[in-house]
């Protein structure tokens, strides 16, 4: 008897990967481009970039400005994937918690 | 193609725009009746006291009595507003009076505290903000009690939120009361009961409703009382004025700050300073005054960029912040209480009376958000799910104010007696909501399958393990293990939870994994 081997492209899961996997490139990128330089700067003492010296203190809101402008740019990009999840009725990113839409 | 979430008819942001510039018209007013020969104690009075009287009308006009409204502000507050009232309600008052000089005071690691906390709000908008908003839930011990259906998880939320909000609310009202009083040469308990009247004012008709659109103009007012002053020094040169001493003071960091802060962070071991780092983005990150705010955004997608513009206004009140550690010229001796008065003789009356209103405002936010957010989690997670299970919706709202009055009352009688010292409490309030929610919210959202009781042990074992270091080393003589300040305990509860929720959930497998094996049982055949 022949056994029926399925190959598919299941949207749930993949939407699900990519939310997860933005999030974790999102926490990645806070400690490689928001606190990892401040450390380095503080510990290692200040650094030349470009004929600018940068202290502890050009170095922390380097790292804030940084850490501001990631967030705003991975905001499009989670509203973007949120809109193609929201063209499947029932499909959520991952396990959606809570019992139902009602307000109690 | 659709856009995802309830869209409603949000308030327009251009009161706020106009809000802003009818503080920076009412400042330019004020300048010119100075140099008229208007008495400059009258001037400072009018600058501080017409925004005021703008956050009362704001406090009273959004009144509301539906428990959506009062809980969730009716979720349409839109994401730049909701950023706002995010910034003002991490900076407070301590942040806005004291950071230039703690910063002065930590030397370059303090840097470490200022990337923390940007931190913890990066992670709460990305980890936990649009996800919490997607369950509906009206509170973080809501999120509990609707995910796991649990009542005890939900008081178990509802204990951990007040664990940490009642000291910041506490030490909130202290420094507003005290800030009061000096503007106006009252006592600190006078200034205390002044500065809940106005609370009340603020709030009491409108809870998170009011807050919000409340907040949004004391961020408004603080941006411009921290931002102004240095434009005016820039332009003036600062000879004869130090900006630092308007809005900071030699005094007032080492009097609010806990001992372990009390000094230059350098002089703290790598672990100390590693861990300590650790527990206030681990907390930022899941405050609840913070995370709440997630709650009353239009949609998941708001939800996140509410916080992305919170980050932006805390990263530019940094910034600020940064530049004005370096004009200090800090005396440790320095014992003179904070006399504004005096302080701000260096830049005009109209300027001063404006960066006096911009503490008030700072302090002013977070306590009244703290205070909503108390209040409404001890009507809707206490009063309606554990006392009176059948509470019509308007008996909530009614419970939710008789909370927050008693709340007030409660703030009113510890500014008589002060039982204990705050301090050490507020920092506690970090390790604290990290401990108790950081585990079993990233395992309830990010992980399928995480059931009540993994979650319950995951939190009981987060308080447990962070509680009983501190309150070992702090009150029993217990010694410091691996050099882990007792401030910096959830160095021990966040991985203790972590642990508790992971081991209940593999035993919790393998029991059904082993009853999957097991052939039916032959009960009935027997008979």
């Amino acid at each position: 008897m022949a056994q029926t081997i399925r190959l598919g492209f299941n949207p749930r899961a993949a939407w699900r990967t990519r939310t997860r996997l933005l999030t974790l490139i999102a926490v990645a990128l806070l400690l490689v481009a928001g606190i990892g330089p401040l450390a380095s700067v503080i510990i290692r003492g200040p650094i030349e970039i470009a004929g600018f010296m940068i202290d502890e203190a050009g170095a922390a809101i380097l790292c804030m400005g940084v850490l501001t402008l990631i967030s705003f740019r991975l905001c499009t990009t989670f509203e973007y994937i949120d809109r193609l999840i929201a063209d499947e009725p029932g499909e959520g990113p991952f396990a959606v918690p809570g019992k139902g839409e009602a307000e109690s | 193609m659709k856009i995802i979430g309830p869209v409603e008819q949000a308030p327009s942001n251009r009161r706020y725009v106009a809000f802003a510039a009818g503080l920076v018209a009412l400042m330019t007013v004020l300048a010119a009746l100075d140099r008229l020969g208007v008495p400059e104690t009258l001037i400072r009075f009018v600058m501080f006291a017409s925004p005021l009287v703008a956050f009362i009308f704001v406090g009273l006009a959004y009144g509301t009595v539906s428990p959506n409204g009062y809980l969730v502000g009716d979720r349409n507050v839109p994401a730049g507003l909701n950023g706002l009232a995010i910034g003002a309600s991490i900076i407070g008052g301590s942040l806005f009076i004291g950071l230039a000089d703690a910063l002065r005071l930590w030397g370059a690691e303090g840097y470490f505290i200022l990337a923390a906390l940007t931190g913890g709000l990066y992670l709460a908008g990305f980890v936990f903000a649009p996800y919490l908003r997607r369950t509906q839930a009206l509170t973080l011990p809501d999120f509990f009690g609707r995910k796991y259906n649990s009542s005890t998880l939900r008081l178990l939320g509802a204990l951990v939120l007040v664990g940490a909000l009642l000291p910041l609310f506490l030490a909130e009202v202290e420094i507003a009361g005290w800030l009061f009083g000096a503007l106006f040469g009252l006592s600190r308990q006078a200034g205390v009961f002044s500065v809940l009247a106005i609370l009340l004012l603020t709030v009491l008709l409108g809870g998170m409703r009011s807050l919000t659109w409340g907040q949004a103009a004391q961020a408004v007012t603080l941006a411009a009382a921290f931002a102004l002053p240095a434009f005016y020094l820039w332009l003036n040169g600062d000879e004869g004025s130090s900006f630092a001493a308007s809005v900071s003071d030699a005094g007032i960091a080492a009097r609010y700050l806990p001992a372990a802060f009390q000094g230059m962070l350098s002089s703290l071991s790598f672990v100390e300073l590693g861990t300590l780092t650790a527990s206030i983005l681990l907390g930022t990150a899941c405050l609840p005054h913070i995370l709440t705010r997630s709650l009353v955004a239009a949609s998941p997608g708001v939800a996140r960029r509410s916080f992305a513009w919170g980050l932006a206004f805390l990263a530019a009140f940094f910034a600020v912040a940064i530049v004005y550690s370096r004009q200090i010229q800090w005396q440790p001796t320095a014992e003179e209480p904070l006399l504004w008065g005096n302080a701000v003789g260096g830049i005009p009356p109209a300027l001063s009376g404006l960066v006096w209103i911009g503490a008030f405002a700072a302090t002013l936010s977070t306590a009244a958000g703290t205070l909503v957010i108390l209040g409404g989690t001890l009507a809707h997670d206490v009063y309606s799910h554990a006392i009176d299970r059948m509470t019509p919706a308007s008996r909530k709202v009614f419970a939710a104010r008789l909370a927050v009055v008693g709340l007030c009352l409660f703030a009113g009688w510890f500014a008589l007696k002060r039982p204990v010292e705050l301090a050490t409490l507020v920092a506690m309030s970090f390790s604290l909501a990290a401990s108790g929610y950081f585990p079993v919210l990233v395992l309830s959202i990010w992980t399928r399958g995480i059931s009540w009781t993994a979650a319950l042990a995951g939190m009981v074992a987060g308080i447990a393990g962070s509680g009983g270091y501190f309150a070992g080393v702090e009150y029993l003589g217990m010694d410091e293990l691996l050099g882990v300040s007792p401030l910096a305990s959830a160095a021990f509860g966040v991985p203790a939870g972590f642990l508790a929720s992971l081991f209940f959930h593999a035993g919790e497998w393998a029991h059904r994994f082993s009853i999957r094996g097991r052939p039916p049982k032959t009960a009935a055949k027997s008979i």
